[in-house]
């Protein structure tokens, strides 16, 4: 189908695009920082190498000396490097994974100093948390959303439609205080803190890992499911009411393939897209529900990176590792909807 | 099927319960179908033509509810029927319905096969090939390739839209098929050869047709009777011809003076001044007492009686003494 | 053809009209107000509180850690109020002692005893008592020290969450538990009684592991043995209490209600400056998109997308980081970013209002492209834009939130992110400290609740097709 092929094609040059802009604004920032970096760790250098010199010299061959050390020492960091190859030097870099070292001595518990080993000891806890509370919440919420819309106007549906406004509008990581504060602190039910991870292996490991996870994915899914719950209901309320739903019982189709067939199916694609979107729209508060948690994963690394550290090279990684996986998710979602929807075009307003 | 009634409709009327009120959409309507005749509806937007139509498939949409009368399709009582029944005995199988606005009348996301095939496997226990065979008989009966079969619904055009819907609801060779306004959503030279093809499958077909539509010149050629219909009520009801050459009731009149005649000049078209009435409150007496031109003392007092008049019925007070 | 003022008024009147029927709108709308007045008048509220924040003298005399004092209604036991003394009860001038009473009659007796000593004297030493005589006679010897006096004066303060006030404290206790258990080899340590308590604890078996409040009346008794006269300006003792003010205070004595009227100030200044912004971008870009269709609209809808693409979360974290931790910054990203999702459905909406015939009969008779849009466009879509637009300042707040618990608060402004940001960092979930959690994140979702709320019964009043759900 060459319409569709087109549509795939373009959404993913756009994919492209935007990593580009993004690494871009990485690369330009990191600079410019790393430059400040070096000429402190310069400034480190010289004033030793100055120290080490022998004392007979006079003080014109001194500082003929320092300033030729200085010049040895800028030369190798690059600091008289043109900034746009700089720049354009690290973009290359960054697209290629090649993040550089952290700063930390401690590797954040990682076997070593890249950044790429300390993000690959961090992504999978993450990954393992966000995707379990996504999978929860889409099933959940879409079920709750359908059963809502098949009962609209009722006090069920009404109930269901201010849970879904009022959770919408919470912080995400601020449930999860409040939830660390009633079931960790109040009620004693579980560890207040996902730090550190068990230790065990097979079976008590994965209980350890369990407990830690219950909190924080409780609190991620009952943040987010209302709010999915009442988009579907919307959509699948708006779509109950077009005509071919009418066309579609006239013909005396029984009214369950009325609602899981034609229904339901002209509404997955702006469901689906819409859940899997204001998921990954979510990634920044559930990395910060991490940090409240103290579940290992990338929020955490990232705060500790930034409060403790003060670690350049190791946020630019999360940033940019970040925005890979939102780029990918996005154009996950574009290329779902033009595969569940026929109709999908370029440029088709998407039906939300 | 001869001259049998197969559908006789007695005092109908449907109401729709809004928030502002309640609309009465369908007031007291009765009229008769024999079979394989065709019955025209005419009237102006918002008179009530679609929630006749909706009535006849117990299938009013809420807040509308069937108030009164009685629906009599071949021996089965249509308003007594719940919800289940009357999908499984009536819709499609008894009366199938053409929908206005057909842009929108079929599902986005499945092929017009599998739609067509839909009432048969639902209803008939007809699938795979045997339903294949079916729909591509009908399709042929509308003009259409059978190619179009695994396309879908937005890779057609307006015209095939519209003949696949009339072909799929032709598929059950029920007893009525109600084509409501089949084409409005499309261009005139479209419409025309539509228009065309209803023609011929009429005669082609034995089932009974009720036409909906707001453009009276269509239905004289294609309808053996003609309800005119104004603001819920049937203000006159007879053999097609007969009313469109010598229409009794002041409104029907107006109608037919008011389409666009070729030879006729463009400025003398006439027009019927003001806006049909509010359903949720209607003019006391009859209804279309404050537009008509020959109102009287009685006419926004009483609600007028039907009379027969030339073997037409007509809901009007002009002809109270003559009918006595 | 032209859409006058008149008709504007009209419109919006019948708006309101419409607005004001819809009940959580109105409660939504009702919130916006509240905080908004709250703001306005923060110079009055809360001064001295937007630049001090972080001063920590600023806030020495409040309690530490102290509950709102509504505390009492919704929870058990009663709590000690905040009691400053800047006057003595009684002064002994044969010893020169000076005595303060106290009335502790609640189940959590102070978070501390603060006293400030001061005076002037013609020797070089003084020698200093301070103790506390409990209502079951028992006297702690907090202080028993020499001072040296310089110029003539000296000044002294003692507190019992000193590190000599918890010693005495401790031993106190310690004493006690081992009248009740002379064998125990391993008593409760330091770190795990609840020491604050222990000087106003009965003298039971539970004194160290589970204190409970000795009602009656104490007196705290300073000595100073060698002076001339207290000064009446730096003598003064503080009863710190177990609750304070409306919001209660943070573990740093920080009034949190003062922050919270600040949090509010500033969530609608980003809120507003971003909403704004982007209501009025958003109507420029996708009216002009509309408006003149073909191939600028493919452009512009092209671009769009890409922007639409672009993650917000991690752009923030390393603008903010890289260039300031300022609010400012995150203002300025969304300024740049944050109307791209708007002009998308603003310039939806326009396509069906250029349909509408009457645009495309103010074009034919000639108005130009900028007069069309003003006159006939703008007025239809602003509503649409405005209802929109009021669903981006909570998404915001939040945001900004969000940094500041992940290191990036701005340290020159308070905000309800940076309170929770402390709330966690000096982990007040896992101290109980509920308040300092609660009340930020209500403002957060009050905020939230009022402007979603808001938002949607606009969206219904201009989109009437929206009402029947
Ligand atoms: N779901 C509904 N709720 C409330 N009122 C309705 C509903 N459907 C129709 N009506 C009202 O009932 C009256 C008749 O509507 P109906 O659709 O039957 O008119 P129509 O003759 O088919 O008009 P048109 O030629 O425009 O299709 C109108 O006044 C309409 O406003
Ligand atoms: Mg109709």
């Amino acid at each position: 189908m060459p319409a569709s092929l087109k549509y795939f094609i373009l959404r993913s040059i756009n994919a492209v695009i935007v990593l580009f802009i993004v690494v871009l604004i990485i690369a330009f920032l990191y600079s410019d920082m790393a430059d400040r970096m070096a000429e402190g760790r310069i400034a480190d250098e010289v004033r030793a190498y100055a120290g080490g010199l022998p004392t007979e010299l006079t003080q014109e061959q001194r500082s003929q000396l320092i300033r030729e050390e200085r010049a040895r020492l800028e030369e190798i960091h690059g600091l008289h490097d043109p900034f746009y190859e700089k720049v354009f030097r690290r973009t290359w870099d960054t697209f290629t994974f090649r993040l550089g070292e952290s700063n930390s001595r401690t590797y954040y518990g990682a076997s070593d100093a890249r950044v790429t080993t300390i993000i690959q000891h961090y992504l999978p806890r993450t990954i393992l948390l966000f995707t379990t509370a996504a999978v929860i919440s889409i099933l959940l919420g879409i079920g709750m959303g359908l059963k809502a819309a098949q009962v609209a106007g009722t006090k069920v549906d009404k109930a269901l439609s201010i849970f879904g406004i009022l959770t919408a509008s919470l912080p995400m990581w601020w449930v999860g205080m409040l939830v660390i504060l009633i079931f960790a602190f109040s009620l004693g039910w579980f560890p207040a803190a996902s730090y550190p991870f068990p230790t065990e292996t097979g079976y008590e490991y994965y209980k350890g890992v369990l407990i830690r996870m219950a909190m924080p994915l409780a609190t991620i899914v009952f943040v987010s499911v209302g709010g999915r719950a009442w988009a579907t209901r919307n959509m699948v309320t708006s779509i109950l009411q077009d005509d071919y739903i009418m066309a579609a019982r006239a013909k005396g189709i029984p009214e369950r393939k009325v609602i899981y067939g034609h229904t339901l199916k002209t509404a997955a694609p702006p469901i689906v897209t819409s859940a899997i979107l204001s998921f990954l729209l979510s990634i920044g508060g559930a990395m910060i529900t991490e940090v409240i948690f103290n579940w290992p994963g990338m929020g955490y690394l990232l705060r500790t990176a930034i409060f403790a550290e003060s670690d350049m090279p190791v946020i630019m990684g999360i940033v940019y590792i970040t925005t890979l996986l939102w780029v990918v998710g996005y154009l996950l979602a574009d290329m779902l909807y033009g595969f569940l929807d026929p109709r999908v075009e370029v440029g088709a307003e998407k039906k939300v | 099927m001869g001259d049998k009634t197969i559908l006789d409709v007695k005092d109908l009327s449907t109401h729709y319960f809004t928030s502002k009120g309640v609309v009465k959409a369908l007031d007291d309507v009765s009229f008769q179908l024999k079979g394989g005749k065709s019955l025209g509806v005419a009237g102006e937007s918002g008179c009530g033509k679609s929630t006749m139509a909706y009535s006849l498939l117990k299938m009013v949409q809420p807040p509308g509810r069937i108030v009164k009368g009685s629906i009599n399709l071949d021996g089965m009582e249509v308003t007594k029927l719940d919800e289940n029944s009357a999908r499984k005995k009536l819709r499609w199988q008894k009366v199938s319905m053409v929908f206005q606005g057909a842009m929108d009348i079929m599902t986005p996301v499945y092929t017009v096969g599998h739609q067509m095939k839909e009432p048969l496997r639902y209803l008939m226990d007809i699938t795979g090939d045997e339903a294949e065979e079916i729909c591509k008989k009908y399709l042929d009966m509308v003009d259409l390739d059978f190619e179009l079969f695994n396309r879908y619904p937005h890779e057609l055009s307006g015209g095939q839209k519209q003949r696949i819907i009339i072909a799929t609801a032709l598929l059950l060779e029920p007893d009525v098929v109600i084509l409501d306004e089949p084409t409005t959503a499309l261009d005139v030279v479209v419409e025309a050869r539509i228009m065309n093809d209803l023609k011929i499958l009429k005669k082609q077909l034995d089932n009974g047709m009720i036409f909906i539509t707001h453009d009276l010149s269509i239905l004289a050629e294609i309808s053996d009777d003609l309800a005119v219909m104004y603001a819920g009520w049937i203000v006159e009801l007879g053999d097609s011809k007969k009313i469109y050459r010598d229409p009794k009731h002041p409104y029907t009149k107006k109608l037919i003076a008011a389409i666009p005649r070729l030879h006729v000049d463009i400025d003398r078209l006439e027009y019927i001044p003001g806006a049909p009435p509010e359903l949720t409150n209607p003019p006391k007496g009859c209804r279309f007492h404050p537009r008509c031109e020959h109102a009287f003392g009685r006419c926004n007092k009483e609600e007028p009686e039907e009379h027969d008049v030339d073997g037409i019925l007509v809901k009007c007070h002009l002809y109270d003494e003559r009918g006595n | 053809m032209s859409i006058r003022i008149d008709d504007i008024k009209e419109r919006a009147l019948s708006m309101m009209k419409e607005f004001k029927g819809q009940r959580m709108g109105m409660i939504g709308f009702s919130i916006i107000i509240f905080l908004l007045a709250i703001s306005l008048l923060s110079p009055w509220l809360a001064p001295d509180t937007d630049g001090q924040w972080a001063n920590p003298g600023r806030w020495e005399d409040n309690p530490r850690s102290a509950a709102p004092n509504w505390a009492d209604y919704i929870l058990p036991g009663t709590r000690a109020p905040h009691d400053i003394r800047e006057d003595y009860d009684e002064l002994d001038r044969t010893f020169m002692t000076i005595k303060y009473v106290y009335e502790n009659e609640y189940d959590y007796p102070p978070s501390d005893i603060t006293v400030f000593v001061s005076g002037t004297s013609s020797e070089s030493r003084i020698r200093l008592y301070i103790d506390l005589i409990r209502p079951d006679g028992e006297n702690i010897l907090f202080v028993d020290e020499s001072v040296s006096i310089t110029n003539g004066t000296f000044s002294y303060r003692f507190s019992l969450r000193s590190s000599a006030g918890r010693d005495r404290s401790y031993d106190f206790g310690l004493n006690a538990h081992r009248d009740f258990f002379p064998d125990d080899l391993t008593p409760p340590d330091r770190e795990s009684v609840n020491i604050q308590m222990v000087p106003f604890a009965k003298l039971n078996e539970n004194i160290l592991l589970d204190p409970e409040s000795l009602k009656g009346t104490y007196t705290l008794e300073v000595e100073a043995v060698g002076i001339d006269e207290y000064d009446d300006e730096g003598t003064r003792v503080l009863f710190r209490g177990m609750k304070y003010g409306l919001m209660g205070t943070d573990s740093n004595r920080k009034n949190l209600a003062l922050g919270w009227v600040h949090g509010a100030k500033y969530a609608l200044i980003i809120g507003g400056i971003v909403s704004l912004s982007s209501i009025s971008i958003a109507l420029l870009y996708g009216m002009t998109s509309a408006y003149y269709g073909g191939w600028v609209d493919e452009i512009m809808q092209r671009a769009n997308e890409i922007l639409l693409g672009i993650p917000i979360f991690p752009i923030l974290v390393i603008t903010m980081y890289a260039i300031g931790r300022s609010i400012w910054i995150l203002v300025l990203i969304y300024v740049i970013l944050g109307w791209r999702g708007l002009a998308k459905i603003i310039r939806a909406r326009g396509i069906q209002i250029r349909q509408d015939t009457y645009v495309e009969a103010a074009q034919s008779l000639g108005s130009s492209g900028g007069r069309v849009i003003t006159r006939h466009m703008i007025p239809q879509l602003l509503p649409y834009a405005i209802a929109e637009g009021a669903l981006m300042i909570p998404m915001v707040v939040i945001a900004e939130a969000g940094l500041s618990v992940l290191g990036l608060a701005d340290p020159t402004v308070v905000t309800w992110g940076r309170m929770l940001s402390e709330a966690n960092q000096y982990h007040a979930t896992i101290s109980g400290l509920w308040w300092w959690i609660l009340l930020p994140g209500l403002g957060l979702t009050l905020l939230g609740f009022g402007f979603i709320t808001t938002g949607m019964a606009l969206e219904r009043v201009v989109n009437p097709k929206m009402r029947q759900r």
